[in-house]
């Protein structure tokens, strides 16, 4: 078997530039709300991460300022 | 809260038998004191006292470990224990593993001496729960090769408690895996 060393789970770039989570991103499955449904945090589209966000389950939007530093780093 | 009559649901499918995967997490996985939920009062409707509607919280990094089961192997019972005027409950669910790896064999042998919040869904969708807050699920297993000629090989999962079945109808939270 292949052996490599693993890395914490984290959301997808493009994600992670305008949203934070507020557990280690894993499948999360919502019972009720705006958003029920199941979710993968590792792969979770843009409009997803939106709508959690919005609800606010599991993904809150980054202050500006750490958006700010973020694009910074990236550029 | 009150039962007038207990009528047949005749719009209900009542499909028997549980989904294939079971969700297990440690008591020790779940924030102090609040983030293993039961339910709360007041109870206004029947069945109210065993339904969590809370959203079950966990530390940082855990979560619900998912295992499969094999269809047709899952099956959650229960009976009723101790003495006339003083009994409780004894539910018990049975599923099989397939087959015989290390991997396997020291998933549910480092497993057996937990304190364990199981959940498992039937077939229209609910979520019961075995294990409470001071009365845990255990979690035993045995497993076997099968013969040539036919049989079973894999591990076969015993998980028991003493308490109420409780149907959890919060959010579901899987452990982090790293990538």
């Amino acid at each position: 078997m292949e052996k490599s060393i693993k890395k914490s789970p984290s959301l997808p770039q493009d994600v992670a530039e305008k949203y934070e989570a507020t557990i280690v991103p894993t499948v999360v499955m919502i019972a009720s709300g705006k958003s029920k449904g199941s979710y993968d945090l590792i792969r979770i589209s843009m409009e997803d991460a939106e709508k959690l966000a919005n609800d606010g389950k599991y993904l809150k939007k980054k202050s500006p300022e750490k958006s700010s530093k973020a694009e910074n780093i990236k550029g | 809260m009150g039962f007038e009559s207990l009528k047949k649901n005749k719009l209900r499918d009542n499909a028997p038998g549980l989904r294939k995967n079971i969700l297990i997490a440690e008591r020790d996985w779940f924030v102090a004191l609040t983030g293993l939920k039961a339910p709360v009062g007041p109870f206004l409707l029947a069945g109210d006292t065993l339904r969590i509607i809370g959203n079950h919280e966990f530390v940082a990094g855990k979560g619900f470990v998912p295992f499969h089961s094999t269809l047709a192997t899952a099956e959650l019972t229960g009976e009723n224990v101790g003495d006339r005027e003083s009994r409780t409950n004894n539910p018990s669910l049975v599923a099989q593993h397939p087959g015989l790896t290390a991997e396997i064999v020291e998933f549910f042998q480092s497993r057996k001496n937990g304190d364990w919040i199981v959940l498992q869904q039937t077939l229209a969708g609910e979520w019961i729960q075995m294990g409470e807050d001071g009365l845990e699920a255990e979690i035993m297993f045995s497993f076997g090769s099968g013969k040539v000629d036919g049989g079973y090989q894999g591990v076969t999962a015993t998980i028991s408690n003493f308490g109420k079945p409780y149907f959890y109808e919060g959010d579901i939270l899987y452990y982090p895996e790293p990538v």
